[in-house]
């Protein structure tokens, strides 16, 4: 596994994929997580309390408008994460690096968690707004349906093979081929009429669509539900590698 | 901000308290839920991995006094 590139000069060179290296992940996420479990904790609490409790301009929805806090960064989430792993999926299948297969396994559960707060809030959402609170024929919704299954599927998929090698190949070409839910629960709305609103915080021709006293706590709240992710994640990798340590430490035992 | 907290107006939301509250309940329940269970297996796995480095070392002892 390459550490260090090399120079012109023939010095080695630091390079990402050095990181790849599960002791070197292990150094380098043993020192960051102190600092940046706290920070996750104290942005989620001060971006929920803005959320709940700051006065709100007026909003064709009224109230109805603070689910957006919670619904818009767990779909954000929910999608970003399943990029995330295709992404560490890719890099698995063409690299090799058994840390990036890790990556995609470890993020699954927590986009799964994500994109299922999605669809509830959503719903919660949806029921007083559009008047039901599900449209089989939304194609936004069932994108995203989809590829909460595609969660699932990853998930299970994981669980069923045996052998890490084989599990991890098979899986990896599953989340690829969900990355066409992904790009459809993401962009649909744009060139497909759907229930579902086009866009919630992008300008629609020129127009901004929601005020700064609500763009601000979302935008808190999109990077607290970024740190919770990376937080959330890198235990989950740690815990993955300390597993497969305590596999090979059985295999040698006999 | 906090005072209002205390007013049942506030916990209505103009009407719609039963949608904004449960939304905010369950997301944060699903969050919770799986960080408990990360956390749960972490802490499984590590005590796995002590126990095992543990076995490895006694073996290790074993078969260096066996070769002496």
């Amino acid at each position: 596994m390459a550490q260090n590139s090399t120079a012109d000069d023939g010095s080695a060179r630091p390079s990402i994929w050095r990181f790849a290296n599960p002791h070197e992940f292990m150094r380098l996420t043993g020192r960051l997580l102190p600092w940046i479990t706290p920070l996750a904790i104290v942005t989620l609490v001060v971006g929920l309390l803005w959320a709940l409790l700051a006065e709100l301009p007026p909003h064709p929805q009224g109230e109805r408008v603070r689910i957006m806090f919670i619904h818009v960064p767990a779909a954000m989430m929910g999608i970003n994460i399943y990029a995330m792993m295709i992404v560490a999926s890719l890099i698995g299948l063409i690299r090799r690096h058994p840390v990036s297969h890790l990556a995609a396994k470890a993020a699954a559960p927590i986009g799964a968690v994500y994109m299922l707060a999605a669809l509830v809030s959503g719903a919660f959402w949806g029921a007083p707004t559009w008047g039901a609170w599900w449209d089989f024929g939304d194609a936004r919704l069932m994108a995203a349906l989809i590829l909460f299954f595609f969660y699932l599927g990853y998930i299970a998929l994981w669980n069923a093979i045996e052998d890490p090698t084989s599990a991890s190949e098979l899986a990896a070409v599953l989340c690829l081929f969900g990355s066409i839910f992904a790009f459809l629960a993401r962009y649909v709305s744009a060139f497909w009429n759907t229930l579902h609103q086009k866009t919630s915080l992008s300008a629609i021709d020129g127009k901004e669509l929601v005020d700064d006293a609500i763009f601000v706590p979302l935008m808190v709240l999109f990077v607290a539900n970024y740190l919770v992710f990376f937080v959330l994640l890198m235990i989950s990798m740690r815990t993955e590698i300390r597993a497969r340590r305590v596999q090979a430490l059985r295999v040698a035992e006999g | 901000m906090v005072a209002k907290l205390f007013t049942a107006s506030y916990w209505a939301m103009d009407g719609w308290g039963a949608y904004i509250w449960p939304a905010y309940g369950i997301t944060l329940a699903l969050l919770i839920g799986l960080t408990v269970r990360i956390l749960l297996r972490n802490q499984a796995v590590r005590r796995e991995l002590t126990q095992a480095e543990a076995r490895r070392a006694q073996i290790k002892t074993k078969q260096g006094e066996t070769k002496k």
